[in-house]
Order: structure tokens, then sequence, then C-alpha cells
């Protein structure tokens, strides 16, 4: 019964699904991507702020950030767990780890909106300096990878409800959506570190720069 | 549960735990803890970036190996990934190298600056003008390289900063200034070291923009500033 609910993969050559390998590969080039917006912001986050006096010192919140990440790190707690579920079909289970991944996720983007809020309020907008310009473009694109994932992850709790079947005997659906996330995550945890908490060490906001 | 969906790969390892996802995520947060405390430790900054660094790779690691479980797939997949990451590294590394001014935290503030009283907010460079490059002309290279942000200039768009004196007419100044120094010394010595003679009625604020031009540029901008009359 199992078999006819269930149809298996496709055989590969390998042995291995190809939509998971394609996955990693396209997780693989995501690398590249973020590490270059990352290279360019460590290179020109201190550049014209002797001119502009609005530097990462003076404008990341830390306490903020620390909370969002947090937010974040439990989201893939919750989508792992939402895998876990998944591979052993408790579809009950599942859902309510990936609605929580879902929420937390919807949290952390409502985190980052407050934070562009506030930066553009006290004048550091992503045409302000370079250290602007290359803030809310790094940030603002793993806002956006955020933002797909949700929208993946809330269509998989749909097809949970619309079509259980492609979910039941099917786990890689919710496993590489899984893959995506917390790839997704593990980009915060680099930017949380090189961008937030190295690019404002150690130094008392010096607003001189006028 | 297995017999339900596709079998893993025979080269696979059966994946982890429920009550080992649950010890990543804790060790994932005690770490992320640990890193913002050690950021507002009073220790050197560059024990810190190491520390947090070596923090972040270390969780980094735990998600992929743990919550991605690359650590139980097939080695397939950890090649493909590290691929990509490997040439992220490369990039990193290369660009950094590249423009090798890369620093840790601020630029060094200037000699005993003393914050200004009233915080100005200049005005972004003009399109014509933009930052750090284009500008050949000594106009350009004053509105361009910020000097126009505190120094007001007649009739040049862009020099309309008040927070340093004016500079409309410093041609016939500048020599009078200090005794000894030639009207271009003077200029020289405003720019190079700002701090050596701050006019009454100002603050020593004024930001080393020296390093903002060339030498080349730096001759130009000092020659226009001496045909002001």
């Amino acid at each position: 019964m199992a078999v006819n609910m269930h149809p298996p993969e496709h055989h590969t050559s390998t042995g291995l699904n190809h939509r998971k390998l394609l996955m990693w590969t396209f997780l693989g080039s995501e690398c590249l991507f973020f590490g270059s917006l990352i290279a360019t912001h460590m290179i020109n986050r201190n550049k014209a702020d002797l001119i502009h006096g609005l530097s990462p010192s003076c404008i990341l919140d830390i306490p903020i950030t620390s909370i969002s990440t947090f937010v974040l790190l439990m989201s893939s707690v919750a989508m792992v767990l939402g895998v876990a579920a998944a591979e052993r079909a408790d579809i009950k289970q599942m859902r309510i780890w990936i609605l929580a991944t879902v929420v937390l996720g919807i949290v952390f983007i409502l985190f980052q909106v407050y934070e562009f809020m506030a930066f553009v309020d006290e004048g550091l907008t992503i045409g302000t300096n370079l250290f602007g310009s290359t803030f809310f473009t790094l940030t603002g694109f793993h806002g956006a990878h955020v933002t797909i994932g949700v929208i993946w992850l809330l269509s998989l709790l749909i097809t949970s409800y619309k079509r259980k079947d492609l979910l039941v005997g099917n786990p890689l659906n919710v496993d590489i959506a899984g893959l995506y996330w917390h790839f997704v995550d593990i980009v915060w945890i680099v930017i949380f570190t090189v961008v937030y908490l190295v690019g404002a060490i150690g130094l008392e906001c010096t607003e001189v720069g006028l | 549960m297995d017999a339900m969906h596709e079998p893993r790969h025979p080269e696979e390892k059966p994946l982890p735990r429920v009550s080992t996802y649950l010890l990543v995520g804790l060790i994932l947060t005690v770490v992320t803890a640990i890193e913002v405390w050690a950021f507002y430790w009073p220790i050197p900054a560059w024990v810190i970036v190491t520390s947090l660094i070596i923090l972040s790779l270390m969780k980094f690691w735990l998600v992929v190996a743990f919550f991605m479980h690359l650590r139980y797939d097939h080695k397939m997949f950890t090649s493909l990934f590290t691929l990509g990451l490997v040439l992220a590294i490369g990039v990193v590394l290369g660009l950094i190298t590249l423009f090798d001014n890369f620093d840790i935290g601020n630029p060094p503030p200037t000699e005993a600056a003393p914050p200004p009283t009233e915080v100005v907010v200049i005005p972004a460079p003009t399109p014509e003008a933009p930052v750090g490059g284009g500008a050949t002309d000594g106009p350009g290279i004053f509105v361009s390289r910020g000097c126009g942000g505190c120094h007001v200039i007649e009739g040049l768009a862009g020099a309309v900063g008040v927070t340093g004196p004016e500079m409309t007419g410093i041609g016939s100044r500048a020599g009078t200034r200090v005794a000894g120094l030639s009207a271009e010394d003077y200029i020289r010595q405003s720019v190079e070291e700002p701090e050596a003679f701050v006019l009454e009625g100002y603050d020593n604020v004024m930001q080393p923009l020296r390093g903002m031009m060339t030498d080349e540029e730096f001759d130009i901008l000092v020659e226009y500033l001496l045909t002001l009359q």
C-alpha cells in the first residue's frame, strides 16, 4: 500500500536524489553570492564614515540583533524537528513545527523591518555612504531569502492539507526546504558575527566626522 | 517507518535522533550567548574577534553537520557544498587582499577630537561629483572629498557646511594666520595637520581628509584654494 501511495523517486545513476544534489549545488553557489556581499561590506564599511559620521559602532544595535539572531536560531531548531517529524511520517507534528518555523521566520523579518526603519530614522539609507550601501544590500538580500523560505514553508503547510500524499511518504520535500532554511540560518550566523559583533566591537561610538 | 519511503543510500548513515537535534540547538544557543557576552567584555579586540570567528565557524559546522545532516549523508553532497564554500572563501580572501585596507572596528579616531556640539547632516555628494573619484578640478575635489560638508565657498554648490570656517577668499587670508607660514604652507598644514592651528571660535574637529585624495589631487586643491581672493 505504501508503494502505491508513494511512488519512489526516479532511479538515478548515483543512487542519490537529483533534487537534493541540485539543492546542495545551489547552496554551494549561494556561498559565493553571500561571500562576495560580506567581503564587500567588510572592505567598505569604514570608508566615508569620516564624512558622514554614520558608522557601524554608532548605528548597529547589538542587543536587539542578538534577540533576532536567537529567534532565527530557534526557527532552525523548529525546522529540524519538522523534518524529523516528516521522516517518521508524523504529519501533525510536522505541521506544528513547520508553522513554528514560519512564525519565527516572520518575527525575524519584523525585527529586520524595525531595524531598517530605525537606521533610516537616524539618517542611514542605502545611499548615505559605503557602510549603508553594503549593509542594506547584504542584509536586504538575506531578508529576501528568509521571506522566500517563509513562502516555501507556507506552501508546504498548505500542501499538507490539500495533498497530504505528496508529503507523507516523501519526506524529501520537507527535507529540501529544511536545507534551504538552515542555510539561510548559517548565513545569518556569519553576518551576525562579522557584520554586527566584529563590525561594532570594542569601540565607543565616535561620532566625530563632522 | 523507513519502508514508507525511499530507503537511504547504502553509504549513508541513519539520521540523528530528535534528542541530538535538541542538544545541538542548545549548544548553538549557548555559543551565541557567549558571543554576545564576549562582545561586551573588556579584553583586547583582536582576542574577541579571533574567538568570535572560531565560535561562529563552530556554529556553522554544527548546523551543516547536524541540522542539514551532511555528516550522515552521502559524501557527494558534502563535496558539492564544499566546492562552493571553498570558492567563496577564496573570493572573500581575494577581495580583502586586493583592497587591503580592510580593518576591524572603527577607523582610528583623530587625536583628542572633542565631539561636535551639534550634529550636522552633510548632504550626499551631488551626482556630478561622486565621492572618491571623478573630480579632477579644485572645486570638484573640494566638494567630493568632503571639505564642502564643513566649509562654505560662496558660489560653489556643495560647499555649504558651517562647522568649519568659511573658505571664501581664503587665498588672501591664509598667509596671515600663522607667523612664518606662507599662504600655501598654511593651507597645506590645515589639511594635513588640522590640529596644528585651530581658528578661534571653532572646535578641533576637522577630519584627516588628506587621505581621501592623491598627492596630485591635493596639489590641485591647494592651488585652487590659493586662487580664492
